[in-house]
């Protein structure tokens, strides 16, 4: 029987991801598929890089992962006037992008875990990592994991929670007094 | 010259994009990869006008830093504002106990971000 409370943190996940893409201007990744089903063996493009955020908590503990392409990354990257185009041809270039996919990771987990406190629970966010070539496999999701698939015409993103949860249904009530984060964009002075 | 802000963060992506709006906006900027590497900075660099900080991060993070500085009475007035997607109002609480000037949420709009760095700049 599908937890309530699954269902709520796949819902907060996908939110919080449509929610960044479009700060950084991929309006037009969708979640595609009906359940979001993936494998590596059937994907028309395999990711090439994932972004990895671990966290802690009473409930729940693991890890957030956004894995796509090169390119894909490049793309919802900030852009700076004064640097060239990336290059998958760049080793260095590839530094670059595996840091802004752990960041773009570190973004993820930190819209999460901001909605989580709707719900009267606390994450403790881990540094976050980076993953490419041989050693990506690792991180990609297992056969009983269904990763959003994010998609356009062109590009794929997998986003999903590897995790353990805490499948008490009452967690997936909002708590009263729960909240009062910071949202991302606010500036607060002193 | 410009006035001078340490921007600190582990990432290499948000530290390249803070520092070309800045740079943009018309301030020096100066790069930290992480708390140790700021505080070191911050307690040996003339005329820092302000430092703005991530955070979760290697080494030390940001909070630790914070501290730190503020500790300090040779650097304890350099405004020091958090740039973080940290939301937890306890640890705001923490940061402003302890003496930061403000509290900015990633991702932060670039007009917003040098707003900030303006208004606190020219307060000193």
């Amino acid at each position: 029987m599908k937890s309530h409370f699954t269902d709520v943190i796949n819902r907060v996940l996908r939110q919080s991801c449509e929610e960044m893409f479009a700060a950084y201007g991929a309006h037009d990744m969708r979640v595609s598929g009906s359940s979001g089903t993936w494998s590596l063996q059937a994907a028309e493009e395999k990711p090439e890089v994932a972004g990895i955020a671990p966290f802690t908590g009473s409930r729940m503990r693991g890890r957030i992962v956004i894995a796509s392409s090169f390119k894909f990354f490049v793309r919802v990257r900030p852009k700076d006037a004064k640097s060239p185009a990336l290059s998958e041809r760049s080793s260095g270039d590839w530094l670059l992008v595996r840091d802004w996919a752990a960041e773009l990771a570190n973004q993820l987990l930190g819209r999460v875990k901001n909605r989580m406190s709707t719900f009267a629970i606390r994450l403790e966010v881990g540094l976050p990592t980076a993953m490419s070539g041989d050693s990506l496999s690792v991180a990609l999701p297992r056969a009983d994991k269904k990763p959003l698939v994010f998609s356009n015409s062109r590009e794929q993103a997998l986003v999903w929670l590897d995790a353990t949860l805490d499948e008490d249904p009452d967690l997936a009530v909002p708590k009263e007094g729960g909240g009062g984060f910071a949202r991302e964009g606010d500036v607060l002075l002193f | 010259m410009g006035i001078r802000v340490l921007v600190v963060d582990d990432s290499m992506t948000v530290r390249q994009q803070v520092s070309s709006t800045l740079m943009a906006a018309g301030f020096e900027v100066v790069e930290a990869v992480d708390g140790l590497d700021a505080a070191t900075k911050i307690e040996s660099m003339a005329g820092l006008g302000m430092v703005l900080c991530d955070v979760n991060m290697p080494r030390m993070n940001g909070i630790e830093m914070l501290e730190r500085v503020k500790a300090n009475p040779s650097c304890a007035g350099v405004p020091i504002v958090m740039l973080t997607t940290e939301g937890r109002p306890e640890l705001i609480a923490k940061a402003k106990a302890l003496g930061a000037k403000g509290w900015l949420v990633k991702p932060c709009a670039p007009d917003a971000l040098v707003a900030t760095v303006r208004k606190l700049t020219a307060a000193t």
